[in-house]
């Protein structure tokens, strides 16, 4: 893990994703019923659960984009960046199967954000690779530098 | 497992996820624009429900996120029952204007209305009274999915900053 290519990467990498998951975020955390009526149109929660996850999973994104950005329990926040990305992949593949044309809710709250389809897929998918990565690098040089 | 899995970055990921999940209950609580988490009461409950009644005597009413709900799904079209003017100003996106007080000629274009979508009135918000005369007088002409957003413009106001403004007939 000595190779300055590799860590210039990671940290390229790092701070990417930080910017994107704290990003994505903001808006679901100003509008939290809207994101709710955006997890329901996924059709996969029962609403009180659609309900809870609106109220959480944007602070997570905050949490894990801050941890990021500061360097600091990287491996957590890498481990959880890849939970949610993998719960993300998982949700947008039951929709395109079933045929649902819903937005995305992935970045915006209301219904005129993109749409669900092969292309967030893919965005995601990569987002999974490179917190997966991030994370392998991290708990192979533990640092617990908090926790 | 354990090699991938270490305790100290299961750790600082529980962390993450008990300090993200209780400052998100805090936060979603004094936030206006929160979401409701009572269980049982539930909009998405709720909306089941709805859609399983059949022969409705009443206008349903509807909440926000129901409503919301509804038009993702594209299962709703939205009825404007204020005056032809009032609809002009701003009303909400993709609704039809169906003013309550107009002459016949508004009233023969009840009948071209969809019976399979859910159909749902609405006027200013805060007690106007257009979107419930109009929801029972749909119901007394045998459509069956009548729903009154008794919100209307007002509450969609405070939640949306979008209001459509060009006309849309």
């Amino acid at each position: 893990m000595s190779n300055p290519a590799g860590a210039r990467l990671a940290t390229l990498l790092r701070l990417g994703l930080a910017a994107l998951f704290i990003y994505a975020s903001l808006d679901k955390i100003a509008h939290p019923a809207a994101f709710a009526v955006a997890i329901g149109h996924y059709q996969m929660l029962p609403g009180f659960l659609a309900a809870l996850l609106a109220a959480i999973l944007p602070w997570l994104e905050l949490g894990c984009g801050l941890a990021l950005l500061l360097n600091r329990g990287v491996a957590g926040a890498t481990l959880l960046v890849a939970g949610m990305n993998l719960l993300f992949i998982l949700a947008i593949t039951a929709a395109l199967a079933r045929g649902l044309d819903i937005s995305c809710g992935c970045f915006s709250t209301s219904g005129a954000g993109s749409r669900v389809g092969v292309t967030r897929l893919l965005e995601d998918l990569g987002l999974l690779i490179a917190a997966v990565w991030l994370y392998l690098r991290a708990i192979a040089a533990p640092r617990p530098d908090f926790a | 497992m354990l090699r991938w899995f270490p305790a100290w970055a299961l750790r600082q990921a529980l962390l993450l996820l008990l300090a993200a999940g209780l400052t998100g209950l805090v936060a979603n609580h004094l936030n206006p624009r929160g979401v409701a988490l009572q269980p049982g009461g539930s909009a998405i409950a709720g909306m089941a429900a709805m859609e399983e009644s059949d022969g409705a005597e009443l206008p349903r009413p509807i909440t926000l996120v129901q409503l919301q709900l509804l038009l993702g799904r594209e299962a709703a079209l939205l009825l404007d029952a204020r005056s032809r003017d009032e609809y002009r100003a701003g009303h909400l996106p993709g609704a039809v204007s169906l003013p309550f007080e107009d002459g016949s000629e508004e009233r023969a274009r009840i009948e071209l209305l969809p019976r399979d979508r859910w159909l749902i009135c609405y006027c200013d918000g805060g007690g106007c009274e257009l979107s419930e005369h109009l929801g029972l007088e749909l119901v007394g002409r045998g459509f069956k999915k009548v729903a009154v957003y008794r919100g209307g413009i007002e509450e969609w106001r405070q939640h949306h900053a979008l209001v459509q403004e060009e006309a849309h007939e």
